[in-house]
């Protein structure tokens, strides 16, 4: 009987702590929203409009592997071809955002303090979700697309990403992030060597992981 | 100084206990009324004293001695001819009456011209080694002088040899009416001749014998009985006379048998003032005694070191209860530890940029 009740009261008992992705005190994990396509423009320029700033999207995704491959982008893309890497519908969660006007001559370190800036703005939102008892990368994905757009109605599978959108993304490396240590930070980032890497920003927002040529 | 008188006696049978009282029945009750102890406590009165054994007759030797006188010769030898009845004397001690009856039966003998049967009972009255009675002075000399003569001539001879065993060593052997000749097993010297032989012990029935020792000696083997009830009801009345302590080992066995109780609880005063002294008796064989101021205390202890009864002991004071808590407080630890590994954890994931 007094196990009984011991182990009741344990199980009406829950850990709650708290974890925050970060593109880096410094924003230095914004480089996946600053890369430029084949025609050397930003992709943030897709947003600037005879209007002014067009509205954009945050969407924070919990991918799950399957497994726990290594961090690396080559890794991770090698992985998901063998596996299946799939965005966990019920935990995607969408937050508007305003990307920074691109001017001319813009240097790529004001490009990222402005980034930095305007995503500190979206963050004061808050609570992406609750975090799944996997391992998972989190990847941010930046879109024109609206959250109305993005987030799928109740028991549906996850829209796609528009390419022609795409604003940028980043993404952790596989984490169990009930396991995360209390006030550690889990840093979000993006794998380049050059400023037109359009297409990692495909892969990563891929539904899958998969290569995009 | 012990007080001889016993005071209680408290007898066990299976659940049962009974209490004897021999002196103080207010000692006994409370005795009796000892609580928290498994085993009914019965007051039993204390064993009765046996009547001791009829002293043998002098009748017979009187009125031989007045058919001497009478010359009634036949009838003096009919009224002492009986030799068990010489036996039975000399195993009760009747030491005197044995050497008269022999004395007379000389006479009578000689009286009636039967010199060789005169000289056999002459021969016994010495080999008994048995004083001459003072009715010698009374008969004729010719008879006094038949028994100094064969008293010499049997006092001339060597001793034979006669061991006494018995199936219960250390048994006291009365010989010829003369008490604790020897303790058994033992070999002594004696005239050759018809002798009486007695082998007694506390909690057994006493063997009686006549013994026919020759030149070449004899050897005697006695088998001891135990002692029905009132024979040890009168076997411990005369230790308890001797002033043996009442909760000495033989007398309780004693007890035990003259009251027909396997387990007995002797309780009396001790050398000590205020302080009873007790002592438990379980088929005659003492298992514990002890010393208190309060009776019952006395009672509980003697019943709980002779294993009569196990006390309860508290739960805590138990070794299985420890071994028990032990095992829960592992067990508890370790499902503790299991179930906080496995608690659900949640974990809000915020963005900060």
């Amino acid at each position: 009987m007094t196990r009984l009740f011991l182990i009741g009261l344990l199980a009406g008992c829950s850990v709650q702590k708290e974890v925050a992705v970060s593109f880096g005190s410094e924003g230095e994990g914004l480089d996946g929203f600053m890369c430029k396509d084949s025609t050397g423009k930003y992709l943030l320029d897709r947003a600037q409009n005879d209007g002014g700033i067009a509205p954009a999207s945050l969407v924070v995704d919990f991918v799950r592997l399957g497994g726990v491959p290594g961090c690396r982008t080559g890794q991770l893309i090698k992985w998901c071809a063998t596996h299946e890497c799939r965005p966990l519908s019920s935990s995607r969660a969408c937050v508007p955002t305003t990307v920074p006007a691109i001017t001319t001559g813009m240097m790529r370190e004001e490009l990222r303090a402005a980034l930095l800036s305007a995503f500190r703005l979206t963050g004061e939102n808050g609570v992406i979700g609750d975090a799944p008892d996997e391992f998972v990368i989190v990847r941010v994905v930046g879109s024109l697309e609206s959250c109305s757009q993005l987030m799928p109605p109740m028991g549906t599978e996850l829209p796609a990403f528009d390419k022609t959108k795409l604003l940028g993304c980043a993404y952790s490396c596989p984490v169990l992030l009930d396991r995360v240590q209390q006030g550690q930070d889990v840093y979000l980032g993006f794998e380049t060597l050059t400023a037109q890497c359009e297409q990692g920003v495909r892969s990563c927002s891929d539904g899958e992981l998969h290569w995009q040529p | 100084m012990l007080t001889p008188a016993l005071l209680l006696v408290l007898a066990a049978e299976g659940p049962r206990v009974g209490v004897v009282s021999a002196g103080d029945e207010k000692l006994a009750n409370e005795a009796a009324a000892t609580p928290n102890v498994p085993v009914s406590l019965t007051t039993l009165a204390a064993p009765a004293a046996q009547p001791a054994p009829d002293e043998p007759s002098t009748e017979p030797v009187v009125l031989a001695r007045k058919a001497w006188v009478s010359a009634d010769f036949a009838k003096c030898q009919q009224l002492l001819e009986d030799d068990g009845a010489i036996v039975a004397a000399l195993n009760a001690n009747a030491r005197s009456l044995v050497s008269r009856t022999l004395a007379w039966r000389v006479a009578c003998k000689l009286g009636a011209r039967q010199p060789d049967g005169a000289r056999r009972d002459a021969e016994w009255l010495a080999a008994l080694q048995l004083p001459f009675p003072e009715d010698v002075g009374v008969m004729t000399p010719d008879v006094e002088a038949l028994l100094a003569e064969v008293r010499r001539q049997v006092d001339s001879q060597p001793r034979s040899s006669l061991s006494v065993t018995s199936t219960m060593p250390g048994a006291s052997v009365t010989f010829d009416g003369r008490p604790d000749a020897c303790i058994t097993p033992c070999t002594m010297n004696v005239a050759a001749g018809v002798h009486a032989l007695k082998v007694s012990a506390d909690g057994y029935s006493p063997q009686v014998k006549a013994v026919t020792v020759g030149a070449t000696g004899a050897t005697v083997e006695l088998s001891l009985l135990p002692a029905d009830p009132p024979l040890a009801a009168r076997q411990w009345h005369q230790r308890r006379a001797r002033g043996t302590a009442f909760d000495e080992g033989t007398s309780l066995a004693l007890l035990s048998i003259a009251l027909r109780s396997a387990r007995l609880i002797v309780v009396g005063p001790s050398e000590t003032p205020n302080v009873l002294r007790g002592a438990l008796s379980i088929d005659g064989v003492v298992q514990a005694r002890g010393e208190r101021e309060d009776v019952q205390a006395l009672v509980q202890d003697l019943l709980v070191r002779g294993k009569v009864y196990e006390p309860d002991v508290p739960l805590w004071k138990r070794w299985p209860f420890w071994v028990a808590v032990g095992v829960a407080a592992v067990a508890t630890a370790v499902t503790t530890g299991v179930l906080v590994s496995r608690l659900p954890i949640i974990t809000k994931v915020v963005i900060r940029p």
